[in-house]
């Protein structure tokens, strides 16, 4: 992962050493300007996962020198381990029944008659797996707003497209008899059936940011924290989603 | 001592290509797991700089999000695919369960995409101009990455008549079996973009890749509509 910052620190680095020229003309925030970002996220609770960098990008438009209107759109993905499984980095065997060298995990009844039916390992490791993917529009207030600087506070709808698998539990088996009439009993020990919690869902939210800018002439670069779905805008099943927070380095580009 | 070298290089062939055309991209759109049947986004941000002033040839680097989704592998029962068996503590995503209990909630129902597909892509391309003509030019290119592959894959579903398991027995009941993977890949992307120039500035773009990943017969189409800036 090391290397995917290195790569992003090229990208920084090129951009603001090529279009900055130290001691230039300072001048206002643009009137329209995209913003370029990278940097770290994190689950409710401030939790560190497994991670790779989240990349996002936005569009802001300054109605007077106090307030803007802006979007945004950020991508979050991270995995884990299942606390379950932690003294077993190696993954532990599941429960599958398919045929040993089958290329297909369903089968037609005349398959199923024809194979011989196994256990096989199957790799477990990282199952918690979570996509956050927020996009969101608002007012961005900024009551610090010199030539050099600048501190906003944004505030947000967002639409947040999330992703989750979250291996919550899991069970030994004792005794199993499928639909064909298959029995396994008992299968092993070491054999689990495994609960998921997993879905797909669109929820609305309030998203929070704190943005704080330095600007050049026709660039400007800083640092932002957000929050995601702290306040969520759902019920029920539209309130199944997460909590999440971000900090981002970010290039703003003028058009 | 790695990073300062790095940087020393960095800024090294940041000074003999100062007046060189440099561009800063932003891509977002379509992305497609062929192998996979699996569709879903793509994000990506880079940088291409000119090899030479004027010239056709120019390099870049590239960071990248693609996510993909599928239901290969599902049985078509899908309003029936409920997972029945659950307990007080797994109902739900969320960090906090006080107040709920099993009751609360509905059977943990089966998505209708449950195979998930994350690519992190990073890496270096080159790239040629093939056509330029008043605002409009067609762009050729190749590249080489580095990809942090997360994947979870349905591998079967088990109809059991009945399971005993330490709760107790249960019936009627779908079991999924999945797999997780979590490696590094590499792979290469041939690419071709057309883009038209709406200002000396500032240029859009659609841009489309086939990354090829040899070691994991991964096969991904990206199609996405893009900004670039001259910096």
């Amino acid at each position: 992962m090391k290397f995917s910052y290195c790569i992003f620190g090229q990208i920084f680095l090129f951009t603001v050493l090529h279009i900055s020229s130290f001691g230039q003309e300072l001048i206002g925030k643009p009137q329209n300007s995209l913003k370029f970002s990278l940097g770290v996220g994190y689950d409710d609770g401030l939790t560190l996962l497994r991670t790779v960098p989240a990349l996002g990008f936005g569009y802001e438009r300054m109605l007077n020198k106090r307030f803007s209107v802006a979007s945004h759109i950020f991508s979050f993905y991270r995995t884990m381990p299942d606390s379950y499984f932690d003294r077993d980095p190696n993954g532990r065997f599941l429960i599958d029944l398919k045929a040993r060298g089958a290329s297909q995990p369903f089968f037609s009844p005349e398959e199923e008659a024809l194979i011989t039916r196994g256990v096989i390992p199957l790799d477990s490791r990282n199952t918690v797996k979570t996509l956050s993917l927020p996009v969101d529009i608002g007012i961005i207030y900024y009551p610090i707003n010199s030539k050099r600087h600048s501190l906003g506070v944004n505030f947000a709808l967002c639409m947040t497209y999330t992703s989750h698998n979250w291996w919550r539990d899991y069970y030994s088996i004792f005794s199993l008899v499928l639909e064909d009439g298959t029995e396994a009993t008992p299968l092993s020990n070491d054999l689990m059936l495994s609960l998921n919690s997993e879905f797909h869902s669109f929820t609305p939210q309030l998203s929070l940011k704190l943005i704080y800018e330095y600007k050049f002439k026709n660039f400007g670069t800083g640092f932002r924290i957000s929050n995601y779905g702290y306040v969520d805008m759902g019920l029920d099943f539209f309130s199944r989603t997460l909590t999440i927070w971000d900090t981002s380095l970010f290039l703003t580009l003028k058009l | 001592m790695r990073y300062f070298f790095t940087i020393w290089v960095m800024i090294a062939v940041l000074s003999v290509a100062k007046s060189q055309r440099s561009d800063l991209e932003i891509e977002f759109g379509t992305s497609v797991g062929l192998n996979k049947g699996a569709v879903g986004y793509c994000l990506s941000m880079g940088y291409v700089q000119q090899i030479r002033n004027q010239s056709r040839h120019s390099w870049g680097v590239e960071i990248a999000h693609t996510f993909h989704t599928s239901n290969r592998n599902l049985p078509d029962v899908s309003s029936d695919m409920i997972l029945n068996l659950r307990s007080a503590d797994n109902p739900s995503p969320r960090g906090s369960f006080f107040g709920w209990d099993k009751e609360s909630f509905p059977p943990i129902r089966f998505s209708a995409n449950p195979n998930r597909y994350f690519n992190f892509n990073v890496g270096a391309m080159y790239r040629y101009q093939l056509y330029h003509k008043s605002r409009t030019s067609l762009v050729v290119g190749l590249g080489l990455h580095a990809s942090w592959r997360d994947e979870m894959e349905i591998q079967s579903i088990l109809k059991p008549i009945s399971i005993n398991i330490i709760v107790g027995i249960e019936t009627n009941t779908l079991i999924p079996v999945y797999q997780y993977n979590t490696y590094w890949d590499a792979g290469f992307s041939p690419q071709i973009s057309y883009r038209f120039d709406l200002s000396k500035k500032m240029y859009v773009q659609t841009l489309h890749k086939m990354y090829l990943f040899p070691f994991s017969d991964n096969l991904i189409y990206t199609g996405t509509v893009g900004l670039g800036f001259s910096l």
